[in-house]
């Protein structure tokens, strides 16, 4: 009942036009320009084919052939590059830690052959052995969600399938999902709207809960799971949003109040502290590997919307005791972005301990917005942070997220149209310097992305496929039967 | 003698398409380019592949394909007509299967009469038609199946949920069938009492195929049962095809017949208004028009969100690009998407690439052209806006819009329309249309100090006084009101005629031989 039955029937047409071949002929020096920019990326074995198309509208045809370093070869031929997607993973998996080779020849809309230059993928000896990414479809932020979703997209092959689609509880809007380091069984969303609230599901079944108390400034925003899957750091944002004059800058979305609270999910409580809930912002909570402290981002209060550019928010830690659910006694400065004019947003250390990495901005909180967020990494070791130059663009990088399994990261890009955030991968080293970024693979990339009018919005990995019983979902939204959660302040 | 009667029905039956295609094509063209506009449908197997993630794919698919030649004289009047047509042929072979005839010809004119009221709904597509056409001709089948005992297994369990995949509700309507006709054969053949079977199996599948898809398809049941959705008859939306026929020669620009399509309004309303003002707006002659329309709406003290009617959004993101913000222009075109079938809107895809034609956002247009690209309506429009051919008319439009656009990076503090139109003579005086708005608001709520104030800063300091006669005469109102010394007045006021008008009017305030001046309409309208 899904797209992809039609796949073999658009097999089946592709191979009764059969697989014309180039004559032979010496390739030129120049490499194709192909859809995505797949030339000289690194990848893992476990992706799913890298299909492309050729970025010329004289292109008629197509035919490649990829070798390995390693031995084994394949063909692809046709409008685009559609590699089968059994011969690729075998030869990706034969080719690990060597390159593929891709020979190009493509034929012009006048019947003439052109070979060009070959071009590499390198085969990554790092794993990814999630099973895909999740993410959440939307229009670019223009106060309206209509049908927006979250849907989860295997990395081996081209299956995305729904976790939760606004159809299926008809008017809400759905906010980020956030898992406990890729754990399907373990993770949170959550639903504005009537009845809102935020689902809620720490591995022992589904709950919802109103987070909103007289008590602390608003719903749980921003999320971030405690490794031993009990808690969540989450920041309280009462979120508003401007308008710029000029459509380069667009949109200003910024936070009249925000606070951090941790929410123990096995008693439905909040733990706060007056430390974290002030009238300045505290936002974007990131728990550290070891669970011992949270990273956040902290900015002194001014006066809005006027003051938008002032809104400089630093790199900030405290510490958490889960034993005395107890928020530390003091707040330490990690990056000082104010003093350098610039303001950093969403914190996301590595699950190794290794990195942090961050988004620093001219000012304010929503890195997407913003053409100019780029990604920064810090060793956390040397405490040395540096952007990522090699994976940043012209246009926002941001919501990036690390792999559980380490070594790969994911990030949300404009760089394709400067509109639509697209989803990029890319592999850290051990130096800490990172692979050119390939985007997320599609049967047809160009069709793909040229007819996409959503964003890939705060992509994370998973580890397993996510099954929601939705009906269920719907009957807890619908009925309304929400659990108000009780509050504890620590000192 | 069958024969003939078989021929009047003929007849009767040509009648009465050719008579509905002459109503659709005469009397409803803008609600068919509604339709249209309402939808996209892109010529590749990526955007075929997702018509399968949801029910009824076939009636969808051959729905939204068929809806794209609605842009096309004539055809989308013949292909309503068409499908009406088909369901009621199929409905009435189906009932003559077990009604009487007469029975069965009276409940297809009542159904035929329900389609067509369905059919004057601007919300109803044709998709709801193909999938009441396939549901019956899959009925069909099965009957045919059934009388002809061409196999001896039950088909239902495979009709109905293939039904149900192709033409959603319109596996409801495969199963009320062969439950009717199953009946009617136990009825009048004890023989086949176990065909009763047929009927149960057909109505269980019918109701538990969508419960049993309804999680995949991520559908509540009862959507996931009628999907994709049931349309309400209604009368003939005259009134409503009169708004969408101004919209639409605004759509191509033809400002004049526009104009005289506003004037010509039964009822005239804020929308006729609207679009009357905006296009002598766009012919430089808003202050001498404003008091000659019956209904007083600019758009000016309009803002949208979440329940603004989508005529009104299409309104607003009009003026917003007509006035040169490009930003509120591109927010009303996403919002106008997010609430169109399947999130897209063939007239929003085309004015996004144009906003960002004007911006200078050459990637963001260029993924917008390549949308219109695969489209059969709009792939010339598409062509001759791709930058590298375009056509000098259109560089010079753009130009000239990019020259009016608003070009300063600061963050706006309020959404309406003052502020929009101040900042964007902040950023260039000259927009003149956004200066007739700014100046013509002032004077629809006869705030006089503010429209002085205005005046002053956009054409005064600025040494480019705007002498239309309906600022004149708002300016002897400040002026005589607030005892201006003479210079004042040779400073503002040029037409010496103007002024021995005034004079007369001062006189005789109120007079009615005076409508049609600012004066009166500020004393008494």
């Amino acid at each position: 009942m899904k797209s992809y039955l039609l796949y073999p029937f658009i097999c089946l047409a592709l191979a009764a036009c059969g697989g014309e071949k180039p004559p032979y002929m010496a390739p030129s020096t120049v490499q194709p320009k192909i859809f995505p920019d797949y030339i000289n990326v690194t990848i893992p074995a476990q992706i799913a084919p890298m299909n492309f198309n050729i970025d010329d509208k004289n292109a008629d045809y197509v035919y490649v052939k990829v070798t390995g370093d390693r031995g084994g070869e394949m063909e692809a031929s046709g409008e685009w590059a559609d590699f089968d997607e059994k011969q690729w993973h075998e030869l990706t998996a034969r080719n690990v830690g060597a390159d593929l080779i891709f020979d190009v020849s493509v034929k012009d809309k006048q019947g003439k052959w052109h070979r060009y230059a070959p071009f590499v993928m390198h085969v990554s000896d790092k794993p990814l052995t999630d099973y895909g990414v999740v993410y959440r479809k939307i229009a670019p932020g223009y106060q309206t969600f209509s049908k927006t979703g979250i849907y989860q997209r295997a990395l081996a092959s081209f299956e995305e399938t729904p976790v939760l689609e606004e159809t299926a509880i008809e008017g809400k809007c759905l906010n980020c999902h956030y898992s406990n380091r890729g754990r399907a069984d373990q993770f949170s969303i959550h639903i504005r709207g009537k009845n809102g609230g935020t689902l809620l599901n720490n591995g022992q079944g589904l709950a919802y809960l109103n987070t909103k108390t007289p008590e602390t400034c608003g719903n749980a925003t921003y999320g971030y799971w405690h490794p031993d899957g009990r808690y969540i750091a989450f920041s309280a944002n009462k979120i508003v949003q401007n308008f710029y004059l000029d459509k380069q800058h667009n949109i200003e979305p910024w936070d009249v109040v925000s606070d951090l609270i941790v929410l123990d999910t096995e008693t439905d409580r909040l733990i706060t502290s007056p430390l974290v809930a002030t009238p300045n912002c505290e936002t974007t909570p990131a728990f550290s590997p070891d669970g011992k402290k949270i990273y956040f981002c902290l900015a002194d209060s001014v006066a809005m919307p006027g003051g938008y550019d002032r809104l400089k928010y630093n790199l900030c830690t405290i510490d958490f005791d889960v034993d005395s659910e107890a928020f530390g006694s003091r707040i330490d400065t990690l990056i000082n972005a104010k003093a350098i004019e610039k303001s950093v947003s969403l914190p996301r250390p590595s699950y190794d301990g290794r990195f942090l990495m961050y988004n620093l901005t001219n000012h304010g909180t929503s890195p997407i917005h913003h053409a100019d967020a780029d990604l920064w990494i810090m060793d956390l070791s040397t405490g040395q942070t540096r952007s990522l130059i090699e994976v940043n663009s012209d246009f926002s990088d941001a919501y990036h997220n690390w792999s559980p399994g380490g070594g790969w990261f994911l990030f949300n890009s404009k760089r394709l149209d400067g509109m639509y955030g697209n989803l990029y991968f890319s592999c850290i080293r051990p130096d800490g310097t990172a692979t050119k970024p390939f985007l997320l693979p599609q049967r047809n990339p160009r069709e793909y992305y040229d007819e996409a009018l959503h964003s890939f919005n705060a992509p994370d990995f998973i580890a397993e496929k996510i099954i929601l019983d939705m009906p269920r979902v719907r009957s807890m939204v619908k009925s309304g039967d929400i659990v108000d959660v009780s509050v504890k302040k620590s000192y | 003698m069958l024969r003939t009667k078989n021929t009047i029905i003929i007849g009767i039956w040509l009648i009465c398409c050719v008579a509905l295609t002459i109503f659709y094509a005469t009397a409803y063209p803008s609600h068919l380019l509604w339709q249209e506009q309402n939808q996209i449908f892109l010529n590749t197997s990526h955007w075929v592949g997702t018509y399968f993630d949801k029910p009824a794919w076939l009636g969808c698919l051959a729905g939204e394909w068929l809806t794209q030649f609605y842009s096309l004289p004539i055809a989308g009047a013949a292909i309503l007509t068409i499908a009406i047509a088909f369901c009621v042929a199929l409905f009435a072979k189906a009932t003559l299967r077990f009604l009487p005839k007469a029975a069965a010809w009276s409940v297809t004119a009542l159904f035929a009469i329900l389609l067509f009221g369905c059919s004057l709904s601007s919300s109803t597509n044709l998709a709801f038609f193909l999938c009441i056409a396939g549901g019956l001709s899959l009925a069909f089948a099965e009957m045919y199946i059934i009388i002809n005992k061409t196999r001896k297994i039950d088909l239902s369990p495979v009709i109905v949920p293939l039904a149900y995949w192709t033409f959603g509700f319109g596996a409801l309507i495969t199963a009320l069938f062969i439950c009717l006709f199953t009946f009617k054969r136990c009825a009048t053949d004890h023989s086949k009492r176990y065909w009763w079977l047929t009927a149960g199996v057909a109505l269980v599948f019918a109701a538990g195929f969508p419960a049993l898809l309804c999680t995949s398809y991520a559908l509540p049941y009862a959507k996931a049962l009628l999907y994709p959705g049931l349309a309400t008859p209604t009368i003939p939306q005259t009134k409503f095809e009169e708004r969408l026929a101004i919209a639409d020669s605004f759509y191509e620009r033809d400002y004049a017949l526009t104009k005289r399509l506003a004037m010509k309004a039964k009822e005239p309303d804020d929308i006729t208004a609207f679009y009357y003002y905006l296009s002598t707006a766009l012919q430089d002659s808003l202050p001498d028009c404003l008091l000659k329309y019956p209904v007083k709406n600019l758009g000016t003290l309009t803002t949208i969100g979440e329940t603004t009617p989508l005529m009104v959004i299409n309104m607003m993101n009009d003026l917003y690009y007509e006035l040169g913000d490009m930003t509120y222009a591109e927010r009303a075109a996403m919002m106008r998407n997010v609430f169109s079938p399947r999130n897209r809107n063939a007239r929003m895809i085309r004015r996004l690439a144009e906003i960002n034609l004007v911006s200078g956002d050459t990637l963001a247009a260029l993924k917008y052209l390549r949308i219109l690209d695969r489209t059969h309506a709009y792939v010339d429009w598409s062509k001759s806006h791709t930058p590298g051919m375009i056509t000098p008319a259109i560089e010079a439009d753009i130009m000239r819009r990019r020259a009016f656009s608003n070009n300063k990076d600061n963050i706006r503090l309020g959404d309406n329309c003052r502020n929009i139109i101040l900042e964007l003579l902040e950023s260039n005086p000259g927009n003149t249309v956004a200066l007739d708005y700014l100046l013509c608001t002032d004077l629809l709520l006869k705030d006089m100090d503010t429209f002085k104030m205005d005046y002053d800063t956009y054409c005064m300091s600025k040494c480019n006084p705007r002498y239309k006669d309906l600022y004149q005469q708002a300016l002897m109102i400040y002026l005589a009101g607030t005892d201006a010394p003479e210079e004042e007045w040779n400073k503002y006021i040029v037409s010496t005629p103007l002024v021995q008008l005034f004079n007369r009017y001062s006189n005789r305030r109120g007079d009615p031989s005076f409508r049609g001046t600012y004066w009166y309409y500020f004393d008494k309208q």
